[in-house]
């Protein structure tokens, strides 16, 4: 097995639990949530994509940091070389990504068919309506937006772990771009549904992409040789 | 063979290691001593990879190890911090461990826990010092790495569990020969390990020699304190003791048979010198200031 690739399935390893009980979490919380909502009122907007679509964002962004601050090294230490890091971390936050996506639209058609199936009528035209024709329009319509913020989390981290607290804070600019392109440009109506705004989703989705490359390489750029110093306060 | 040729660290205006020219034979214990601040942590960090040089160069069997898959792969580097993410118990780091290094022993490893009497279901950040530093011991001596540096690895460590550390690693080297660096302020408590002793001292090299000549270099004369006076002119004097009129001058520099026999005749006694001495007298502000630091082979 190359490094690279052990790095990657190393941290899918790491992470599988938390995952696992972040979904769990997710899963339950969004189940009495929906419950609540179909007892006192019309379930017009999908609670899932608002919540654990969001989260799942948020919660990758999270990981990029940790991807920095933590297992850089961690990794380093056990003998790995900073590139084999950067090219397994690379992997496993495409897998992460591609994951969480596929478990945000697939929670959204479950939720979807719970739905119905509690009702005896039509979901309110409000819902933001999964068809097998939509799924995956909105599989990459979600991809973007959580490759963006796990590169987002990880290129401020590196910010502030390669030149420190003043310089890093400057950083935080260039490094959010990619999560404000794709909020922007790719974002989620209030009922949460996906969005395409100001311009049409091929060149929404290419410029959330490109944002997200340029991240990743400052991101490269700024961990591909940075000294491993002691953690703070330690 | 590590080879270090005018090697320079610095962190912006301050310069840690000082056109540091050095070669490391493979397959011994070194001890590597140095004051707060001379510039210990920056050479091993070099040695590890964990940071770029400034300026020079650094070998390791003829290869610059830097982000080089296959040094770094073979050297383990523990510092009294622990590079482990604090927050997974004993249990998972060793787990982990074990994924990443090819040469793990696990066996070796559970018996360590063991002997340090750690438990693998704590986390680490809720270990105590010194048990932070055993877990460091275990993951430094089961990878059996070639290369093989520990940084202060005993701080927090109670007398029995450095001995046991102590006695482990003598073992363990004797076993399977590698390249042990150790870095330690506790000289005398180590001394004996070391098979060659390496000081620096402002980021430069002071000495380099085996450990047994550098415990020979240093010789204590004690007598009436005219017959020291006169027996000592012309040489190093490290340090003087005076009491009432007798003096115990510590003397760097190896006496021969002949210099032995006439200070014997002189009624002068001679006695052995530790390393910690010697170190505290080579490295100590007015020795450092008086004279040029002699940095030898």
């Amino acid at each position: 097995m190359t490094e690279s690739r052990l790095v990657a399935t190393s941290l899918l390893w790491i992470y599988r639990p938390v995952g696992l009980w972040f979904w769990s979490l997710m899963i339950f919380g969004v189940a009495i949530g929906v419950g609540v909502i179909v007892t006192v009122t019309e379930p017009r907007f999908s609670l899932w994509l608002l919540v654990a679509g969001s989260a799942a964002k948020y919660w990758l962004s999270v990981v990029g940091v940790l991807l920095v601050s933590t297992h850089l090294r961690q990794f380093v230490a056990t003998g790995v070389t900073r590139r084999a890091f950067l090219a397994g971390s690379a992997v496993f936050g495409l897998a992460a990504a591609w994951l969480f996506t596929l478990i945000v639209t697939t929670g959204h058609g479950i939720e979807q068919s719970l739905l119905t199936l509690t009702r005896h009528g039509p979901l309110p035209a409000d819902y933001p309506l999964l068809s097998a024709g939509s799924a995956a329009s909105e599989f990459f319509h979600v991809l973007p937006g959580e490759l963006a913020f796990l590169v987002s989390g990880a290129a401020i981290a590196a910010g502030f772990y390669r030149f420190g607290p003043l310089p890093g804070l400057l950083l935080i600019l260039p490094g959010l771009v990619p999560a404000l392109v794709a909020e922007l440009l790719l974002g989620r109506g209030q009922h949460g549904e996906p969005l395409t705004r100001f311009l049409p989703f091929g060149l929404a989705l290419t410029l959330s992409l490109l944002a997200t490359a340029l991240a990743a390489a400052m991101y490269q750029r700024k961990l591909r040789d940075v000294a491993i110093p002691r953690p703070a306060g330690q | 063979m590590i080879s270090l040729r005018n090697l320079t660290v610095r962190y912006g205006d301050t310069v840690a290691i000082d056109d540091l020219s050095l070669d490391l034979p493979a397959d011994k214990i070194y001890g590597l001593l140095g004051r707060n601040g001379s510039g210990k942590t920056s050479l091993l960090s070099v040695l590890a990879s964990y940071r770029k040089a400034s300026a020079g160069s650094i070998t390791v069997d003829g290869a610059d190890p830097f982000e080089n898959a296959e040094i770094m792969r073979q050297t383990t580097f523990i510092r009294d911090c622990l590079d482990v993410v604090q927050t997974g118990t004993v249990a998972k780091v060793l787990d982990f461990t074990a994924r990443m290094r090819h040469g793990w022993d696990a066996d070796y490893a559970a018996r360590l826990l063991d002997m340090f009497e750690l438990d693998p279901r704590k986390r680490v950040a809720s270990l105590s010092r010194g048990q932070r530093s055993s877990l460091g011991v275990v993951l430094g001596l089961a990878a059996r790495s070639p290369l093989t540096i520990l940084d202060e690895v005993y701080l927090g460590m109670d007398a029995a569990a450095r001995t046991a550390f102590y006695r482990e690693l003598l073992a363990d080297y004797l076993d399977r020969p590698r390249t042990i660096i150790l870095s330690t302020h506790l000289i005398e408590e180590v001394a004996n390990l070391f098979e060659r002793v390496v000081i620096i001292d402002r980021g430069r090299l002071v000495l380099h020699e085996e450990a047994d000549e550098l415990k020979a270099r240093g010789v204590a004369v004690t007598g009436p304190a005219e017959a020291v006076d006169a027996f000592v002119a012309g040489r190093t004097v490290l340090s003087d003791r005076r009491l009432g009129g007798v003096r115990e001058a510590t003397l760097y520099g190896r006496l021969d048979a002949q210099e032995a026999r006439r200070a014997e005749a002189s009624g002068l006694a001679l006695g052995p010198v530790g390393i910690q001495d010697l170190f505290v007298h080579l490295t100590s502000g007015a020795n450092a200031g008086s004279r040029p630091l002699e940095a030898l082979r």
